[in-house]
């Protein structure tokens, strides 16, 4: 755990460091992806961008909208810096809404548009579960395995680590593999989404739960499985009704 | 491989369920938590003493909610929100909430601190760790950095830096209040 990075005076919140780096990380890939999935990168990184700043502008209101008395005669503290006052799952739906307005008025492909945000993605979530890692978030259950490490008064699965790891193959996959010849496109976002949401049921039941359990059963584990669910149902029904429909020209 | 692709997604989604069957937790499995410096756990029991040679101890306000706030009179942030914490304590004075805000001593001089109460016009308690053993326990690597304890003893949320603003004070002790 290394919640702070301390640049002498300097103190940096690791967590946030990091899901920067993954970000920048994630455009970069996504600029040398774009071309090979038959998307201008530009058009991309608009739309990344506005829905990014959407989702945190989205994520204020929310948030403020949730407890608007709380701001009374605090007013200012709508313009604060502190991370605190976003709503994650509010920002989200603004993010993604104001992503799809984009690439509709852009006349763009869903399913190639997502095709191309793969990379992208592939690179911020190894990033994300190296954030929590770094806040000491998500932590396993208790094991006496050799590799188990100590935190919160206990030597621990890290699963965080796992998850990481995980990721970061699923992320050379995509690189090195990515966009296969013939396949639909959505194929290469659907495949990734439920390869995702597979070693996230795998992994979360080494994870001690951060959410409620219905009679010991995770909420989030069964939330991926439904994802899964969702992604296999659309790549097998996508292939099924458009057999003919063969990938995007691979440059 | 494409006949074999609807049988294959099937396994998946079977195996996924079989797993998550499985791997269901015991019960009884999360209680007990151990005392450690993070969401979930039990929030490190202390006892220090304030300028006045008062003993504050998180024991003081067994079943109520607490608010722990770190800081100095050096850090910036902690400056710019201590009249936030100042007014919630104020707003909350008829209520179980407890702020605290122990102060970081062994980073400062009680010269400065005296004078930061006195400035700021703090009411609330201000224990001195004159030691830095309980800032090491609460694991404060940035100041200010603030626990918000419910009234099990639980730490449900923590901020670290600041300045954290009034509003979202009174939302967190709303939560704390009202769980």
């Amino acid at each position: 755990m290394f919640p702070v990075i301390s640049l002498g005076p300097l103190s940096i919140p690791a967590p946030a460091f990091i899901l920067i780096i993954g970000y920048m990380a994630g455009s970069f890939l996504l600029d040398k992806k774009a071309a090979s999935f038959s998307m201008d990168s530009e058009i991309i990184d608009r739309a990344l961008w506005i829905g990014t700043i959407s989702a945190l502008i989205g994520a204020r209101l929310s948030f403020i909208a949730g407890s608007p008395a709380a701001f009374k005669g605090d007013i200012l503290s709508v313009l604060s810096l502190n991370p605190a006052l976003l709503d994650p799952s509010g920002g989200l739906v603004i993010g993604i809404t104001a992503v799809i307005l984009v690439i509709t008025r852009q006349k763009i492909d869903y399913w190639m548009f997502l095709d191309s945000l793969t990379p992208f993605l592939g690179a911020l979530i190894p990033a994300y579960f190296l954030a929590r890692f770094a806040s000491g978030n998500g932590y396993g259950f208790s094991t006496n395995l050799p590799w188990g490490i100590y935190l919160w008064g206990a030597i621990r699965q890290p699963v965080q680590l796992y998850l990481t790891f995980t990721a970061l193959i699923l992320l050379t996959i995509i690189l090195v593999y990515t966009p296969i010849k013939n396949l639909l496109p959505g194929s290469t976002f659907l495949l990734f989404s439920a390869a995702t949401s597979s070693y996230l049921i795998f992994f979360s039941a080494f994870q001690v739960p951060g959410s409620n359990t219905i009679n010991g059963i995770r909420i989030d584990q069964i939330l991926y499985w439904v994802i899964l669910f969702v992604t296999l149902f659309l790549y097998n029904s996508r292939i099924k009704t458009a057999p003919n429909l063969v990938h995007h020209e691979i440059k | 491989m494409n006949k074999l692709r609807i049988p294959i997604s099937v396994a998946v989604l079977l195996a996924g369920l079989a797993w998550i069957w499985l791997s269901r937790m015991p019960e009884g499995s999360r209680s007990n938590p151990l005392e450690a410096a993070q969401v979930g756990f039990f929030a490190p029991v202390f006892s220090l003493t304030s300028l006045d040679d008062q003993n504050i101890g998180l024991a003081d306000f067994k079943d109520k909610p607490v608010i722990l706030n770190f800081w100095t009179s050096w850090c910036p942030p902690c400056k710019a929100e201590m009249p936030a914490f100042q007014q919630a304590s104020l707003e909350l004075a008829n209520t179980d909430l407890q702020i605290i805000a122990i102060n970081a001593t062994s980073q400062d001089s009680l010269t400065e601190v005296r004078q930061f109460i006195d400035q700021y016009e703090i009411t609330f308690p201000i224990p001195l760790d004159l030691t830095g053993s309980i800032t090491r326990d609460y694991l404060v690597h940035s100041l200010p950095t603030t626990y918000f304890i419910d009234k099990n003893g639980i730490i449900v949320d923590v901020i670290i830096g600041g300045p954290i603003p009034l509003s979202l004070l009174r939302i967190q002790a709303n939560q704390l209040l009202t769980d």
